[in-house]
Formats: C-alpha cells, structure tokens, sequence
C-alpha cells in the first residue's frame, strides 16, 4: 500500500515540469506501470485524482499503459512477455504468469528483464 | 490556447533505485555491509536480528536501523544489546525506502561499523520495490504464517539473496509443511540459499550467523 506516496511523487514531478512551462492547465497525464511492480492501478488511480484536486491539474485525464517486461532465456531466445502470454492463454493480471513463462525453443522458464516501472511518460498541457 | 505535449520519462520506482545505489557507495566508502530484512509482521526478523547482534557482536561492530510505520519497540529491544540503533517511523508507509536510509545513516558513526543490520516493515508486498543500498536481501517467513504464504509472495522471493523459514519447530503444531515452503522458495529462485532455523534448535542458528558472518567477510576481501 505505497500507492499513495508514488502518487504524491508523480503529482509534485508534473506540477513542476508544467509550471516550468508555463502551463494553465494539465489535460492529461500519461503513465506507464511494469506489470510486475506491486502497485494497484485502481488505488493509485484514486490517489491521483485525489492529489491534483485544486491544482493545475485538476481534472485532468489519466493514462495508464501497461509495460510488459522483456523475457530471455538461457538459450539465448529472447522476446516480450505481451506477445508470449497471449500464445499462452495465460491471464494477464496475474503476476505468477509472468514468472513462469517458458521459453518457445527449449522450454525452460524465462527470466525477465524489468517490469518493474513506474514511468510518467508524458503530459499534455495548455499554455 | 495552445497545446502542448511534453515528454518526461522519470520512473519515480527507478528514483529510489538511483538512491539506494548512492546509498550503497557511501556504505562500501566506510567498509560497511548492509543486510535488509524484510518479513512479515510476527515473522520473526526482531528476534533473529537479536540473536545476531548478540553473537555476531562479538566479531564486528554492528549497527542497526529498526523500521516501523510508528512506534518504537524493536529498536529498543535491540539497543539494550548496546549497539547503536536508529529507529526509523516510517509514518504511514509500509516500507523503508532509500531516501529514509540516507537519512538514517547520518546518525550512524560508519567508520566505526562493520556490519548494518535493516530490519524492514512487516511486510512482505510493499518492501520487494524498494531497494536501500543493502549488499544482501534476507525474506524472512515463518511456518505460523501457512505453508502457502510463499506462492503468494512471489516477487519477494525472486528478488531475495537468502531465504529464513522461521520457527520450523511449531509447524506440526499449525498444521504446516516447512519442507513444503522450502520446496516453494527453490521452484520461485534456482540459487538462493534457504535456512531452517529455529530459536531453539543451535544448529540452525549457528548456520544463520555464519551466512551473514561469511557475507561480511566476502566485502571485507572485496
């Protein structure tokens, strides 16, 4: 439950970058979150609103994107764990399926590289 | 009115990440090992620490920052073995993080210390996030949390360098597989090294202290 504190980190870092810019307003806030870092879309989406009431952001819109890890293999294979767990039919949310993929060519299970991201990528402001 | 997209990229995760590295520089500048221990609540990482500081004290000289969301207990547990301890409240956050340690060691004399000792909140989520600067990541576990808390918890096992399953002598008692749990951490980590261990049996002890004891020394050599 440190949904609130990476919130309070996000708002205080677009606030500072838009008012650098001179901007009136914040219309959207884009921010993409590894699936395996442990934090719960939901309450970090309710930390946000929350944060921006009563600033220039207030109202604004957010993105969330997920950021599916890459995965490798001793084998030498390599490839992105989005694309893997569709083959298969392996739920997604589900933090385990992404520590148990195996590896198309000799089977063995994949190690992954990052995922765990917590990224403001980009906001649309209004000057 | 116009339009603007601006492009950012910071990670506010990878923020931490950057400060736990520093962090771990000015460690390794004064010859210091630092050990995080995370648990959860009850787990037993205050009772395991004890016993370390009180054996292990005799061969280096040891520190220990006690986290908590607010009060003060196991860090005064701790500093009636006459080691330097620093309680660190966390307030309302369930977990150390780097900017909370870079804090803490100020207070902490590390010329004169060998060996600093994290004990984490108790949590077994929030703390596989963080990273503090520690050398070395010890998940705690014990069999009264039940035998399938390891499943539950993957990310905190992929991402610990030794695994403590605690108080191995109550588990008939709580209906609970130690060898089950051991069997859990291996197939979630390939490597790491996994401890038994109970109070009361010296053997499993004496293991623990010379895991962190040979780790000490391996920095020492460099």
């Amino acid at each position: 439950m440190h949904e609130y504190s990476l919130a309070c980190n996000i708002i205080e870092h677009v606030i500072s970058v838009a008012e650098l810019n001179n901007a009136k307003a914040v219309n959207t806030i884009t921010i993409g979150v590894g699936k395996l870092t442990l934090v719960n879309p939901d309450q970090i989406l309710f930390c946000l609103e929350a944060l921006t009431a009563d600033t220039i952001a207030q109202g604004t819109e957010f993105v969330l994107l997920d950021i599916f890890p890459d995965m490798e293999c001793e084998c030498g294979y390599s490839g992105n764990s989005e694309h893997l767990l569709k083959d298969s039919g392996r739920y997604m949310n589900d933090i385990m399926a992404f520590l148990e993929i195996p590896c198309p060519t000799c089977g063995k299970i994949m190690h992954e590289l990052g995922g765990r991201d917590l990224v403001i990528q980009s906001i649309d402001i209004e000057q | 009115m116009l339009m603007h997209v601006i492009n950012i990229g910071h990670d506010v995760l990878k923020a931490n990440d950057k400060l736990a590295e520093k962090n771990k520089k000015f460690l390794e500048k004064n010859g210091v090992f630092a050990i995080n221990i995370m648990g959860a609540i009850g787990s037993g990482k205050t009772t395991l620490i004890e016993k370390a500081v009180t054996k292990l004290g005799e061969k280096f000289r040891i520190a220990v920052i006690a986290g908590d969301v607010v009060a003060d207990m196991d860090a005064g547990r701790i500093a009636k073995l006459g080691v330097t301890t620093i309680p660190v409240n966390t307030g309302r956050e369930c977990h150390l993080d780097a900017k909370l340690v870079e804090k803490a060691l100020k207070s902490i004399d590390l010329k004169n210390v060998d060996l600093l000792l994290m004990e984490n909140v108790g949590n077994l989520i929030c703390p596989a996030d963080y990273r503090l600067g520690e050398h070395m990541r010890v998940v705690v576990v014990s069999v009264t949390e039940g035998d399938d808390i390891v499943l539950k918890h993957p990310v905190i096992f992929k991402t610990a360098d030794l695994a403590v399953i605690h108080k191995k002598d109550l588990a008939e008692a709580v209906f609970a597989s130690a060898e089950k749990m051991e069997h859990d951490v291996r197939e979630l980590n390939a490597t790491i090294p996994i401890l038994k261990t109970s109070i009361h049996d010296s053997v499993s002890m004496e293991q623990w202290f010379s895991m962190i004891s040979t780790s000490v020394e391996s920095l020492k050599k460099g």
